[in-house]
């Protein structure tokens, strides 16, 4: 089984995506791709061949589940796991969220300690299925 | 020149008008011979009249100072005056040129002055003047005229009242003699229709059922068919013919079998009136005569055959035939008892029915009847008469210790009656009778016996007979069966002179042969009362040679009269020459005496009916009348209605010759009258000659000298009121007979009655005087005149009149009536008199104070005779009423008014249909429906048909409780449309008991559309909420967690602060999403059976980290391994979470959190109990409430958002579980949450997992 490295992060929030970014980096030691929107992931997604997108639900245009629709159109794409974010964490939300063919459901606030080993756990338990 | 008087234009209607008052030729009457007196005294006149002008004459009404009655026409003053409107008077005749030469002014009485003036009837017709006459020259002053016009005036009312009145009182008392026939006597009266259905009757003691369910049904339906067929072919008959149709019939009543004669004639097309009369005694006295008569006629036919027949056997024969019909028997014989040598006894037959069977017997009875059958063997019932002596019964032979048994073939025998035959001390025969329906009986026995004493004698000669044989010359022969007879026997010759008589004769007669020998019977035995007709008949008769029979009243030797029937037949020589007469002379005193009783007793009924008939206006009057014909009937002289009260008997009413002292108001003691004799006995009593009596020393005997009287007890209403009773001071000869106690005995019910009827009216007055309101009579004229004949001492209060200032006029009452109404009352009355239909009304009076009253009048109309129409009816005052309806109709407006405006839909339904009756614009409006639309919609036209289930438990509660909701649901609108409404209702009960349901109908589309902005906002605030603080917490997160590599210590401090806040905020928008959810019914539930114990453990496991942080431990104490629970895992670990987070924050430090899971029957309980400070009472009861925390102070220790505790009893409840904590402040606290038990029995019976039916993954 290979290591999770490289994650592929889209949020539109720029505060977010700092902190984000430096608990994943500094925290994580992971290789962090950040795009600010869905179109923008879908379009760098094959050139930074990521092992797992962390994805944000509410975004302008095209939000988290259309750019996770999106992923699993592209045979180069659909394979890859993701990892949702959201602030609406409640328990129906999340389960619509992991329906769509999410590995996992992350709520804001999140720990940023505790954020890179929350996406490792998601990471090997996919690879467990 | 004389002028005689002209006629006026209208005379054939005036003349009419007067014959109509039918006041001519009638008596002096004081009303109007009053006014003449006034006016003679008041003119100072010789002369007063009232003189009525018919056709030819002038009749005097009233006269003061004048003998003639009458004058003619021609010289009549008042002729002239009737051509008159007003008075006319003639100053002085003497000078006047129309009367200058009248007879009545040249001659008696000498008129010189004369002033008339007219009297009209009410349509205007002068019929006659009143006038005064002076044999002086006068002249009237105007103040003297018009008192004349007066006087005139009251002349003119009192001739137009008279006949009003008469018509009345006519009326009134041809209706109470109507019920007095009616309710007193003998008869039961019937009112029927052509169907035979029973219109109307009066209560009688022989009616077969009572009047009120009498009067429900027929005569086909209640009467035997032979009797109902009868009956209703005489009211077809007499519906028909209008004759009087009158039958009798035979019935069996209570009382036995009875007889009733029915009269039934035509009331109008379709209804009959049915008398019956209960005629069983009288019935029973003609036959018992009949029979009386027949039995007679047999001894005498017997006699007079056996003496006449050469064969006595033939006479036998017909005797025999003659009692067998006599007593209804079937057959039987006459034998006489011989003796055999050795002094055996045994029966030899002089006459046997012929009953053979076969041929055998039949051969038998021809050979052998003729000279008489012998039966030796008495061991028979026959037997027993003969070994006996004695008469013998015997009703069931077949059991009968006597019985000898019956050959084969015999008859049956049914019953027996063996009587024996004496003469003298010797029984000479017997007779044997069989098979009377019923069986036999003493009274046929003696009813029997004179005829044994004739066949004995018959017998006795018969053998004398047989032992002469030819030596006896036939008169002597005759003379020794005649001499035994008990009738007489009188032979003679051609001439009817008397050449024998027998002894029986001479004790009927007095005479002996001796004084009688040679001389014609009727010199010596007809006296005055003996009819000549009769005596005519037999001397033709016997003129002619003929047989006769007559009745005819004889005279004793004494004098004494008798009544006698003769039976005479002629006696012929060998040649066929008459040589003599020979009459049976039968005493028949008895018989005409039991014929005078029955006509005694139907003269009582005559006597009864008149009676009844009396007129009924005045009691006194009618009870004295009826006294005195009921003396007259008895022939007694006094007859008494007393009173009987404790001790004390008093004469109430009276009738008796003016020499005996006694009065109405006397009184007695009771005990010293007979009176209490038959008040004691309950019964008629009577005795017809005292001084022979036990009652001789009695104190009334003693002090009146009554020798006979009869007196019955009078019950009036169930109660014993005294007794009528008549006396006289002449003793009776004879006893009572049964017609005149029967008599006295109708008499007092019809003296009961009318008792009854007078305590009742009295109680009527007694009880119109204390009723509200009014009583009354109202009688309306065409002339639209009206007044009050009757009214009721409450009319006072009604109209604040008396009832005699309306009882010829109804103005007074007019008056009080309220202006306004006045046209609506006459209105109605109007409408209530043409159709006669009952009058209702409401109206009101205004009095002179100023009060209003509110009445309300029913009256029933009746029309009378004269065209007027009298109404009977009753006012009540009911202004109270009419206040409180004033004042419901106020506050029923305002309730409309409500219903009308109110911004929330309001509807009602009946209960029962569930049909819409009414509802309001607000619901309209909502709906979108028009108001008729809507009374045509059904129930599920407005409710979508997934509500059933929940309708149905709202629908539980109103049959329950009488009242539904608050609920929530959705209306169908009419465009198709949904929308919210919140329902809520009750039961009420219109004026009529029906059940109906008021419904709220709020519409909380608007409501809803805000909740569910608020929801979304809540959800987009937290959303929103959370953004910034994702980065704020994370980046002190970063910091705190030493990402950023080391900070000093102070900055640490902040960071941690900070951070820890930014923390807390995001617990707290977390439970306020989950509050929201819960809230708003949001909050899914994935129920799934479960063990209990992992997910327990699991929490703890998750809990631990926090608990480390206050140095707090959690222990497991109880388990329960294999308890299932069916419950979100998810939720429950939010429960638990919640309760051991709260345990461990409120623990002191070191301490231990125990978790104990126990079994309560079918729940399981999971507990937390702390060491913490425990929570104060005062605040235990706001633990569950949201944002509520102990203490406020200590948030820096113990955290949290105070929705914990809400949340969790929110979502322990949603999975059908409770919450509950005991808790003693210091001591800490336990808090316990109770979960049913899953057991597969009940797999997927329970609501939130149906609820969440394909929402799950």
């Amino acid at each position: 089984m290979s290591q999770l490295q490289r994650i592929l992060y889209v949020e539109d929030d720029p505060d977010i995506q700092a902190i984000a970014r430096l608990a994943l980096e500094k925290v994580g030691g992971f290789t962090v791709h950040v795009c600010a929107c869905g179109e923008a992931a879908l379009n760098e997604a094959p050139g930074f061949a990521p092992d797992l997108i962390l994805l944000d639900v509410m975004m302008p245009g095209l939000d988290g589940p259309g750019t996770l629709k999106a992923l699993r159109a592209d045979p180069n794409l659909a394979t890859i796991p993701v990892v949702f974010m959201t602030a609406k964490a409640q328990p129906q939300e999340l389960e619509q969220l992991l329906a769509l063919g999410a590995v996992g459901v992350i709520a804001k606030p999140f720990d940023p300690m505790t954020l890179a080993e929350q996406l490792r756990e998601l990471w090997s338990s996919r690879s467990d299925d | 020149m004389m002028q005689p008087p002209e006629r006026p234009q209208n005379e054939t209607q005036r003349l009419n008008a007067l014959y109509e008052r039918a006041i001519l030729d009638t008596p002096a009457e004081e009303r109007f011979d009053r006014i003449t007196r006034l006016a003679q005294r008041l003119f100072e006149v010789p002369i007063a009249l009232v003189s009525l002008v018919d056709e030819q004459r002038q009749w005097f009404k009233s006269r003061q100072g004048l003998d003639v009655c009458e004058t003619g026409r021609d010289v009549s003053f008042c002729a002239h005056t009737i051509l008159e409107e007003d008075i006319l008077a003639v100053n002085d005749a003497a000078t006047d040129p129309r009367f200058a030469n009248n007879p009545l002014v040249t001659g008696e009485p000498h008129i010189r002055f004369y002033a008339g003036a007219p009297l009209a009837t009410r349509d205007g017709y002068r019929i006659g003047t009143l006038c005064i006459i002076d044999t002086r020259p006068r002249e009237l002053t105007p103040s003297q005229r018009l008192a004349l016009r007066e006087l005139a005036d009251c002349v003119q009312d009192e001739i137009n009242l008279r006949q009003d009145r008469e018509l009345a009182s006519l009326l009134a008392a041809s209706q109470a003699r109507h019920l007095g026939i009616l309710t007193a006597l003998p008869d039961m009266v019937f009112v029927v229709d052509q169907a035979g259905r029973f219109i109307d009757c009066h209560d009688h003691p022989d009616l077969l059922m009572p009047r009120e369910q009498l009067l429900r049904t027929s005569i086909p339906n209640t009467l035997p068919a032979h009797v109902a067929e009868r009956a209703m072919a005489a009211i077809r008959d007499t519906l028909q013919t209008g004759e009087t149709v009158a039958f009798e019939y035979d019935l069996d009543i209570p009382a036995g079998p009875a007889s009733f004669e029915a009269r039934v004639r035509r009331i109008n097309a379709d209804q009959a009136l049915i008398i019956i009369r209960n005629i069983t005694r009288q019935k029973q006295a003609e036959t018992a005569l009949h029979e009386q008569q027949r039995i007679t006629a047999m001894i005498a036919h017997a006699q007079a055959s056996f003496i006449s027949e050469p064969d006595q056997r033939e006479a036998f024969d017909t005797l025999l035939g003659d009692i067998l019909a006599l007593t209804h028997s079937e057959y039987g014989f006459i034998g006489e008892v011989l003796h055999t040598p050795g002094g055996e006894p045994y029966l030899k037959t002089h006459a046997i029915t012929n009953i053979a069977w076969n041929a055998d017997t039949r051969a038998f009875y021809e050979a052998n009847a003729p000279q008489g059958l012998v039966f030796t063997n008495l061991k028979t019932l026959f037997g027993a008469v003969v070994t006996s002596g004695e008469a013998v019964i015997a009703n069931a032979p077949a059991t009968d210790p006597r019985r000898g048994g019956l050959p084969d073939g015999h008859p049956p025998l049914k019953a027996f009656l063996g009587l024996p035959v004496h003469h003298g001390s010797e029984m000479v025969a017997m007779l044997g009778i069989a098979n009377r329906p019923g069986g036999y009986d003493q009274a046929l026995i003696e009813f029997l016996d004179p005829l044994l004493l004739t066949l004995g004698q018959l017998i006795i000669a018969a053998r004398m007979k047989r032992r002469l044989e030819d030596n006896q010359a036939e008169l002597a022969r005759l003379s020794r069966v005649a001499s035994q007879t008990i009738n007489g026997v009188i032979i003679t010759d051609t001439e009817a002179r008397v050449e024998w008589i027998n002894e029986g004769f001479t004790r009927i007669s007095g005479y002996t042969l001796d004084e009688m020998r040679g001389r014609k019977p009727g010199e010596l035995l007809q006296g005055p009362d003996t009819d000549p007709e009769t005596v005519a008949v037999m001397r033709e008769a016997i003129c002619r040679g003929k047989p006769f029979q007559v009745d005819i009243l004889n005279y004793t030797r004494d004098g004494q009269p008798y009544w006698i029937r003769i039976q005479s037949s002629p006696m012929y020589d060998s040649a066929g020459q008459i040589t003599n007469f020979m009459a049976i002379e039968t005493d028949i005193t008895h018989e005409r005496q039991a014929r005078e009783e029955v006509e005694h007793h139907l003269q009582g009924l005559a006597v009864l009916n008149e009676i009844a008939s009396l007129p009924a206006q005045d009691v006194d009057q009618q009870l004295t009348l009826a006294l005195s014909l009921g003396a007259r009937h008895l022939g007694m002289e006094i007859g008494v209605i007393g009173e009987a009260q404790r001790e004390t008997f008093r004469i109430r009413w009276l009738v008796a010759p003016e020499n005996v002292d006694l009065r109405v108001g006397q009184a007695f003691p009771l005990q010293d009258t007979y009176h209490h004799l038959a008040i004691a006995g309950s019964d008629l009593d009577s005795i017809h000659h005292l001084g022979a009596s036990d009652y001789r020393s009695h104190p009334s005997y003693l002090a009146n000298g009554v020798e006979s009287y009869i007196s019955i007890p009078l019950q009036v209403s169930g109660q014993l009121f005294g007794t009528l009773s008549f006396s006289s001071s002449k003793a009776r000869t004879n006893p009572f007979k049964e017609s005149e106690r029967e008599f006295i005995r109708l008499l007092s019910r019809w003296v009961a009655v009318t008792l009854e009827k007078q305590k009742s009216h009295e109680q009527l007055q007694k009880l119109v005087s204390h009723i509200p309101g009014m009583v009354y009579q109202y009688q309306q004229w065409p002339d639209g005149r009206g007044a009050l004949p009757y009214s009721s001492p409450g009319i006072l209060d009604i109209y604040g009149v008396h009832p005699e200032e309306v009882r010829e006029n109804a103005a007074a009452v007019y008056r009080v009536i309220h202006p306004d109404d006045l046209h609506a009352v006459a209105q109605s009355i109007k409408r209530s008199m043409q159709d006669l239909s009952t009058w209702h009304l409401q109206y009101r009076t205004l009095r002179y104070n100023g009060r209003v009253r509110w009445l309300e009048g029913h009256a029933t109309p009746e029309a009378m005779a004269d065209g007027s129409t009298l109404w009977h009816g009753y006012i009540r005052d009911i202004t109270q009423q009419k206040h409180a309806e004033l004042a419901m109709a106020r506050s029923e407006a305002r309730l409309r008014g409500l219903f009308e405006l109110s911004p929330v839909g309001i509807a009602l339904n009946d209960f029962e249909t569930g049909n819409f009756l009414e509802v309001n614009e607000a619901l309209l409006r909502s709906s979108g429906y028009s108001q008729d639309e809507f009374m045509t919609l059904s129930y599920w036209d407005l409710t979508p048909r997934e509500y059933e289930a929940q309708e149905r438990l709202q629908l539980e509660s109103l049959e329950k409780t009488g009242q539904y909701g608050p609920y929530e649901k959705e209306y169908i609108r009419k465009d198709g449309s949904r929308y919210p409404v919140l329902l809520h209702g009750m039961v009420v009960l219109d004026t009529n008991g029906r059940k109906l349901i008021w419904s709220i109908i709020e519409d909380i589309s608007e409501r809803k559309r805000l909740e569910r902005m608020k929801s979304e906002f809540v959800s987009t605030v937290s959303h929103e909420l959370r953004t910034p603080l994702t980065s704020i917490a994370a980046a002190l997160g970063l910091i705190q967690g030493g990402a950023m590599g080391e900070i000093p210590e102070n900055v640490r401090q902040l960071v941690q602060l900070a951070h820890k806040n930014s923390q807390r905020l995001t617990y707290l928008i977390n439970d306020l999403l989950d509050m929201e959810k819960l809230m708003a019914g949001k909050m899914r539930f994935n129920l799934q059976p479960q063990a209990l114990m992992p997910l327990v453990k699991q929490a703890m496991t998750d809990n631990r980290p926090y608990a480390d942080q206050f140095d707090v431990a959690f222990s497991l104490t109880s388990r329960q391994d294999d308890v299932m629970v069916n419950v979100d895992a998810q939720r429950l670990h939010q429960i638990l979470t919640n309760l051991l987070s709260n345990a461990a924050k409120f623990s002191p430090e070191g301490a231990q959190v125990e978790i104990a899971v126990t079994r309560i029957d079918d729940q399981v309980r999971i507990a937390v109990k702390d060491r913490g400070p425990g929570i104060p009472a005062d605040f235990q009861a706001h633990l569950f409430e949201k944002f509520s925390q102990a203490d406020g102070s200590n948030t820096r220790k113990r955290s949290g958002t105070g929705l914990g505790l809400a949340i969790t009893r929110e979502l322990v409840q949603r999975m059908g579980g409770s919450i509950g904590f005991e808790s003693v402040e210091g001591q800490g606290s336990c808090f316990h949450i109770d979960l049913p038990i899953w057991n597969e029995q009940q797999g997927g019976d329970n609501p939130e997992t149906r609820h969440n039916e394909g929402t799950e993954p």
